[in-house]
Parts: structure tokens; sequence; C-alpha cells
């Protein structure tokens, strides 16, 4: 399997895409010189393009599509029609800060090694980037998350927008939610004015109760007046139907 | 649009053009959902990768080049990326290396597929199944660690307790027995 070139070596990393970019163009700057893996690449990269095909069937959810769409509109800044506001409190944005610094320092590594991950490859869909490629991630702006008024769950959570390099990502982060069952899902609201549109949804299934919806968005001026979160039967809901878990305010004016 | 070739619909969807996003969500969210679901076996996380790569495709800088390959194959390595982060996060956080179930192909139940799909890709689906006769157990249960269960090269060296470079032998090998009993024109999309 090594040909007359030690890049040969990377063949396999090659066509399964576990190979960093600079190895990527080494091998490609040698492939027309070497015949051995040129012919190598073909022969495993159609068995390796072949593979996800003994796959069975299974349809997409219906509503699956008006879930991607709706995303989409969230990425596009484009409010749902709605009246539904939250009773959140400014007010209470003093001790929110204090449980978001708490949070942070606890979960600070955590949260940062996890948001890491979400980008690994966010840049480049077709083979990983190595580690060491991954531009640094900042968070722009965060805004904490708290028990809604009457909620009986004692969780917290951030909402965030982090940046890295050219992307940015909404992440919503709930830790100590009660897990859901079946096909309960939390949802995600955000509120600009007397529109309420839906950011997403996300399922807790982890025994410390933590939840995460991250959402890709384009637009600079992305914000809102208020964020809840409610538990749902399930996660096709245009409307909220059930009660909601966790508030928070705007994020800061920047 | 609906007769336009994928390369295409995705200068569209460059574009800001919906409808040819929905176009190729019409074309290829059964496929994104069903590799999810055979990596995952769970719905939730299934669609939440569907609608992650669809809205990839609508931000990605990155451009599909027709030349390179398939579109399939492209929106596949795309899929496969999210559902492979998803898996070694959950790895990560789970603290200690969990040995994985050794699964064997057709333990998914056929749940919902068409009588039309079914013929249509029947043939190709066979052929692939076919080729697999050919692979021995061990060689099956290497490609479902790491083709589908994510499983990097370096893990698993770990964990079979072998070289990294038997790894790789051990999977060139197999990838090779497999083509050869693939067929030679390739019609599966």
């Amino acid at each position: 399997m090594t040909g007359p070139h030690p890049i040969c070596d990377r063949l396999l990393e090659y066509v399964t895409g576990e190979i960093g970019p600079e190895d990527r163009e080494a091998f490609e700057r040698h492939l027309p010189d070497c015949e051995d893996c040129r012919r190598e690449v073909e022969t495993l990269s159609a068995a390796w393009e072949a593979l996800p095909f003994e796959m069975e069937r299974i349809k997409p959810p219906r509503d699956l599509k008006r879930q991607v769409f709706a995303a989409l509109d969230v990425l596009e800044g484009k409010p749902a029609p709605g009246t539904w506001r939250l009773a959140g409190r400014r007010a209470r944005l003093a001790s929110a800060a204090v449980i978001a610094a708490a949070f942070l320092l606890v979960a600070g590594g955590f949260l940062w090694g996890s948001i890491a991950d979400l980008f690994r490859r966010d840049t480049a869909p077709f083979p990983p980037d190595l580690p060491a490629a991954i531009p640094v991630a900042e968070m722009e702006w965060s805004v904490p998350l708290q028990p809604a008024e009457g909620a009986q769950d004692h969780g917290y959570g951030i909402a965030c927008v982090v940046r890295q390099g050219g992307s940015k990502q909404f992440i919503v982060y709930v830790f100590g939610a009660r897990q859901t069952t079946g096909s309960e899902a939390y949802q995600v609201w955000l509120v600009s004015g007397s529109e309420r549109r839906s950011a997403g949804t996300f399922r807790v299934s982890d025994e410390r109760g933590v939840g995460v919806l991250t959402v890709p968005i384009r637009s600079e001026s992305f914000s809102f007046d208020a964020i809840g979160i409610t538990l749902e039967p399930d996660a096709d809901g245009s409307q909220p139907r059930g009660p909601r878990v966790f508030a928070g305010g705007a994020p800061p004016p920047r | 649009m609906r007769n336009l070739p994928d390369g295409e619909l995705m200068k569209l969807v460059r574009q800001r053009q919906r409808q040819a996003l929905s176009e190729l969500y019409d074309r290829y969210a059964e496929l994104v959902y069903s590799h999810a679901w055979r990596s995952l076996r769970d719905e939730g996380a299934a669609r939440e990768i569907v609608q992650a790569v669809f809205l990839r495709l609508w931000t990605t800088e990155s451009e599909y080049a027709p030349e390179k390959g398939r579109f399939s194959s492209w929106i596949l390595a795309i899929t496969r990326n999210m559902v492979i982060d998803r898996q070694r996060r959950l790895r990560k956080e789970s603290a200690h290396l969990v040995r994985p179930e050794p699964e064997m192909l057709e333990r998914v139940p056929d749940r919902s597929e068409s009588p039309e799909d079914r013929a249509i890709r029947g043939a190709f689906r066979r052929q692939i199944r076919e080729a697999f006769r050919h692979l021995s157990a061990q060689q099956i249960q290497l490609l479902e660690h790491f083709y589908w269960q994510g499983y990097s090269l370096r893990e698993l060296a770990e964990l079979y307790g072998q070289p990294l470079g038997t790894i790789k032998s051990r999977l060139h090998q197999t990838l090779k027995v497999l083509r050869k009993h693939l067929p030679a024109e390739e019609g599966w999309r």
C-alpha cells in the first residue's frame, strides 16, 4: 500500500476523509506522478462511496421539511406571525448575571469543549479539518436563562452567539432540565416586539439534564427582545402549547 | 426546478433561492435521514442532522463541484461529518472509551420504504449486499465501526489493540474486496 512517495502512505486517510487540509493538498499534488495511488484512489473511492447504499431507506417524518424551513426563517431573521409574549422582567437581569457567571465558572470547560466540537468541520464539509486548523471561537454575547416564573424545574442555561472563523452560531445550552420522554421536546422561542418565532427544538436525554440547540446564523443584526423555552408534547408545533420552563431577556446592546 | 441537475440547483441555492433548496430537500432528505438513522438509531437525532445538513447547504461557503463526484456522495460526506461530530462528542462526554456493540448489518427494520423506491434502488442495494458476502465478519465489523460508528483509525487501533498500520491495511483490503465484487457501472444515487 505504500508507493514510491512518503505521502502514498496517507492513501486511506485521503479516500476516507480522515486527513487534514495540508496533507490532503500534498497528496493531491503527488497524484499526477503516482500511477499506483491514482489507481488505488479510484478503486477504494468507488467502494467507499458505495458503502452507504446498503442501508435501508427510511422516509423522513412528513413535518420535518416544515421544521427545516422554519429554522431557515430564523436563520434569515424572518419572524413568524404570532402574538405570544414572555412575561420575563428586566429587573431580574442582575441576579441572572450572577447565575450566568457561576454557570460559566463551573461548566466553562465542558461548554467550551463542546462548542469547539460543534465547529470542528464547520467550514469544510468534505474531508475533516485537523483540530489545529480550527479558528478560535469567540462568544459575541450571552444571555442567561433562568427558570420561568412558576416553572417546576430548577435548571439554568445560557443563550449565546459564537463566532468562529467565518461562521456564526446561535447556541442555547440548558443544564438541569427535566429529561424529555417519548416525543416531548423543548422548543426555543424568540420574541421581537409583538412577534414570536421558533428557533428550533431539542431533547434532553442526559441524566444531568443537558440540552443544546445550535442554529447557524447569517444576519449581523440577529437579536430579540426576550427568549423563552417551553416543554412541548412534540417537536412539531408552530405555537407554544406546553409550559414555559426557561426565560431570558434581550442580548446586551452592542 | 424539477428538471434541473443538482449542481444547477446548488448554484440557485447560492443565490438564495428557497425553491432550489426545497427541490434538493425533496431529492435528498430521505438519503440524509436514512444515513443519520443508520448511524445514530435515534429519530430525534436524525431529524437534527437533516436540519443541520440542509441549513449547511444554505450557509456553506464551500462549493459543490460536479466534476469531483456525485451530489449524493457530497451531501453524504457532509452528513457523515456531522454524525461523526455528534458520535465523538457523545463518546467524549461519556468519559471513557465505550466498547461498541458488534453490530451486524440488517438490524434495522424496513420501516416505510415505498414499493417504487424499493424497485428503483433495490437492484443496486442487492449488488452491494451481494458484495458484502465476500467479506469476513471481522471486515464487516470494521466497516461498521469506522464508517457508521465514526471511530477514527487511531481509536480503532486502540479498541482492537492493533498497530495503526494494521488497521489501515485491513480497511484497505476490505474496500478492495468490496470494489472487486461491485458492478463496474455505478448505478446508485
